[in-house]
C-alpha cells in the first residue's frame, strides 16, 4: 500500500513538472535571449542573405575580392554584422490598460511594463503617440490630454499631484527613460497623432542592451462636467533598433 | 510515515509551481511580445541583381495579427537612432504585404527581395521593415487604452554598378579640453559626417602621447549614414565605451592623433588636438595648506 502511495505521487511530481515544462521554456525567453553568443544561428533561415545564383555564408560575408562583379551585391561585414544576427525585442506586459469606472476628481491609474532586448550595436529607442485623446465612441465627448499642475506636454514632463487638474497622461521609471521624468509625480501627455503631433521616444539606449525594463503608469481624472460615456483610445509603441 | 510527509509535501509544492507557471502562461498570453532577426541587413547591390533576405519574426506573446511594410527612415538623432517615415520602399523592395496572423510561441520567416531594375540611380536607400500589431478586440467596453505595436529591423542599401561608390568624410567635430586638471581624466568627442553617396564605417583609432602615457581608443565602427552626421564613441572588447584615456594625465602637452578610413578604403583621415595637463587642484590645495600654515604661525605669533 505504502509503495502504491509513494508510486502514485511520483508519477503526480512528474506529470506536473512534465506537463508545465514547455510552456515554462516559452516564457523565460521573453526575457533571457542569449546576448553574447557569437554566431548563434548561422545555419537558419534569417540573417543569411542569398540570391538565385549564389548563397553567402558566414566567410564570404567579409567581402572576398571579385565578390562583388560575380554575384552583384555584397553584404557588409563586421562588429555590427556580429550583433545583427541576435534578436531585436520588445514586450509588453499587457494588451490594454482599462481605467474602470472613472470617479469625478479621483484619478484613475494603471501601469504596464515595457522590455527591450537588443544585440544591434546601434542600441533602440521606443516611440509612442495615441490615435487621438480618450473618446467616448461617437467621438462627441473627449477627455483631453493632461496639462498637469501647470503645464506639460508631449515632449516634457511636469508635476501632477492635484486632483482638481483633469486629463489623461502618464509618468515613466525605469531604464533609458527620458530625463523628465524626475520622479513618479511627473507626467506627460501622449503625442496625439489625430493633432498632427510627431510619435515621441519614451525609451532609448545608444549601447546593447538585454532586458531593459520600463514602467508606464497612465493616469486619467475627470470633472464633474465630464459627460458620462465610455471612453477609449490606442496607444501605439514603435520599438525600432539603431542603425 | 516520514517518507509519507516528504512525498506529500513534495506532490503539494510541485502543484503549487504548476499553479504559478500556468499563471504566467496566461499573462505571457495577455502580453505583446515580438522578436525579430535580424535585426539590421546592411547591402550593396549592383542594378538588375537581385538579393533575397529573410527575416524571421518570433511570436512570444498572446496570438496576435502582423501586418507587414516597409518604409524608409532618416536618422533622428547622431546616436544611431530613427524616425519612420510615411515613404513606402520602391516597388523593387518586394514582400507579401498581406497580413498574417502569428500564434503564440510562433516563429515566421518572411522574405524580402531587393531587385533593383537597370537603371537605378546610384544612391543609398535607408529602409525599415516594420510588423505592426491589430488593435486588440474590445470584449468589456470599458474606459481603456489599447495598445498597437510596431517592431523593425532597418534596412541600409546602397546601389552601386561597379561595387566602388563614391564615399566622402568630413571630421565635424574631435575635441578634448584644452586645459585639463590633472586629477582629470581626458575625454574626446567626435562627430563624423558622410559626405558621400554611400554609407560607411569609421576604422580607425585615437592615439594618445604625453608626459606618462601613450595609449590607444579604438573608434566604434557604427554606420554614418550618406548625407548625416553621428556621434563615434570607441569600443572595448565590442563594449560601446566613452573615448576617455583611463589613465590620468600628470603635466604637460598631450596630442592625441585620430586616425580612420571609411570601410577598407585606402585614404586615411587625419586630424589632431592638443591638451595641457596642469595639477590645477594638486596646487590650489598646496597653497592653501601653506596659506594655512602661515596664517597659524602668525596667529600663534601674536598669541605669545
Amino acid at each position: 500500500m505504502k509503495t502504491f502511495f509513494s508510486f502514485t505521487l511520483s508519477i503526480l511530481i512528474l506529470f506536473s513538472f512534465t506537463y508545465f515544462s514547455p510552456f515554462v521554456s516559452a516564457q523565460s525567453k521573453i526575457e533571457s535571449p542569449n546576448y553574447r553568443i557569437q554566431f548563434p544561428n548561422f545555419n537558419s533561415g534569417a540573417g543569411i542573405p542569398s540570391s538565385s545564383n549564389f548563397k553567402l555564408d558566414s566567410t564570404l560575408g567579409q567581402g572576398a575580392p571579385g565578390l562583388y562583379s560575380s554575384a552583384g551585391y555584397k553584404v557588409k561585414a563586421g562588429f555590427q554584422y556580429i550583433h545583427s544576427i541576435i534578436p531585436f525585442s520588445f514586450s509588453i506586459s499587457d494588451i490594454q490598460i482599462n481605467f474602470g469606472s472613472l470617479t469625478v476628481g479621483t484619478p484613475s491609474t494603471d501601469t504596464s511594463t515595457l522590455t527591450v532586448s537588443t544585440g544591434g550595436a546601434g542600441g533602440y529607442s521606443v516611440k509612442a503617440s495615441e490615435n487621438n485623446p480618450l473618446k467616448t465612441f461617437n467621438s462627441i465627448n473627449t477627455i483631453p490630454d493632461t496639462l498637469c499642475d501647470t503645464t506639460c506636454s508631449e515632449t516634457s514632463a511636469a508635476v501632477w499631484t492635484s486632483n482638481s487638474k483633469y486629463g489623461f497622461g502618464f509618468n515613466m521609471t525605469g531604464d533609458d527613460i527620458p530625463a523628465d521624468f524626475t520622479n513618479s509625480t511627473y507626467f506627460r501627455q501622449f503625442a496625439d497623432t489625430s493633432n498632427s503631433e510627431s510619435k515621441v521616444t519614451i525609451m532609448s539606449s545608444v549601447n546593447v542592451g538585454r532586458s531593459r525594463v520600463a514602467t508606464i503608469t497612465y493616469k486619467v481624472n475627470v470633472s464633474n462636467t465630464q459627460p458620462a460615456g465610455t471612453y477609449q483610445n490606442i496607444i501605439m509603441f514603435t520599438a525600432i533598433p539603431g542603425y | 510515515m516520514k517518507k509519507y510527509k516528504l512525498v506529500t509535501i513534495l506532490s503539494l509544492l510541485s502543484l503549487l509551481i504548476s499553479i504559478f507557471l500556468s499563471n504566467n502562461i496566461v499573462n505571457a498570453q495577455n502580453a505583446i511580445s515580438l522578436s525579430i532577426t535580424p535585426p539590421i541587413f546592411e547591402v550593396m547591390i549592383k542594378p538588375d541583381k537581385e538579393i533575397r533576405q529573410v527575416f524571421s519574426i518570433e511570436n512570444l506573446g498572446g496570438d496576435t495579427i502582423l501586418t507587414p511594410k516597409v518604409v524608409y527612415f532618416v536618422p533622428s538623432d547622431e546616436n544611431g537612432n530613427v524616425d519612420l517615415t510615411e515613404n513606402l520602399a520602391p516597388d523593387w523592395v518586394m514582400y507579401d504585404k498581406n497580413p498574417f496572423t502569428i500564434k503564440s510561441t510562433e516563429k515566421i520567416d518572411v522574405s524580402l527581395v531587393i531587385s533593383p531594375p537597370e537603371g537605378t540611380s546610384e544612391t543609398d536607400h535607408f529602409l525599415t521593415l516594420v510588423f505592426e500589431t491589430d488593435k486588440p478586440t474590445d470584449i468589456l467596453e470599458e474606459n481603456a487604452s489599447f495598445y498597437k505595436t510596431q517592431i523593425g529591423s532597418n534596412i541600409l542599401l546602397t546601389i552601386s554598378k561597379d561595387g566602388n561608390p563614391k564615399k566622402s568624410a568630413e571630421i565635424t567635430t574631435f575635441k578634448a579640453p584644452i586645459i585639463i586638471d590633472s586629477l582629470s581624466n581626458i575625454n574626446y568627442s567626435l562627430i563624423l559626417q558622410n559626405n558621400g553617396n554611400s554609407f560607411w564605417k569609421p576604422t580607425g583609432k585615437i592615439i594618445v602621447q604625453g608626459t606618462n602615457l601613450n595609449s590607444t581608443l579604438t573608434l566604434a565602427p557604427l554606420n554614418v549614414l550618406s548625407g548625416y552626421s553621428r556621434k563615434i564613441p570607441c569600443i572595448n572588447n565590442e563594449e560601446l565605451i566613452d573615448c576617455k584615456i583611463a589613465k590620468k594625465p600628470l603635466i604637460g602637452i598631450y596630442r592625441a592623433n585620430l586616425e580612420f578610413r571609411m570601410d577598407e578604403s585606402a585614404e586615411i583621415k587625419k586630424t589632431e588636438v592638443t591638451t595641457f595637463a596642469f595639477p590645477f587642484s594638486l596646487m590650489a590645495i598646496s597653497l592653501f595648506l601653506v596659506l594655512l600654515i602661515l596664517n597659524l604661525k602668525k596667529y600663534l605669533t601674536k598669541k605669545r
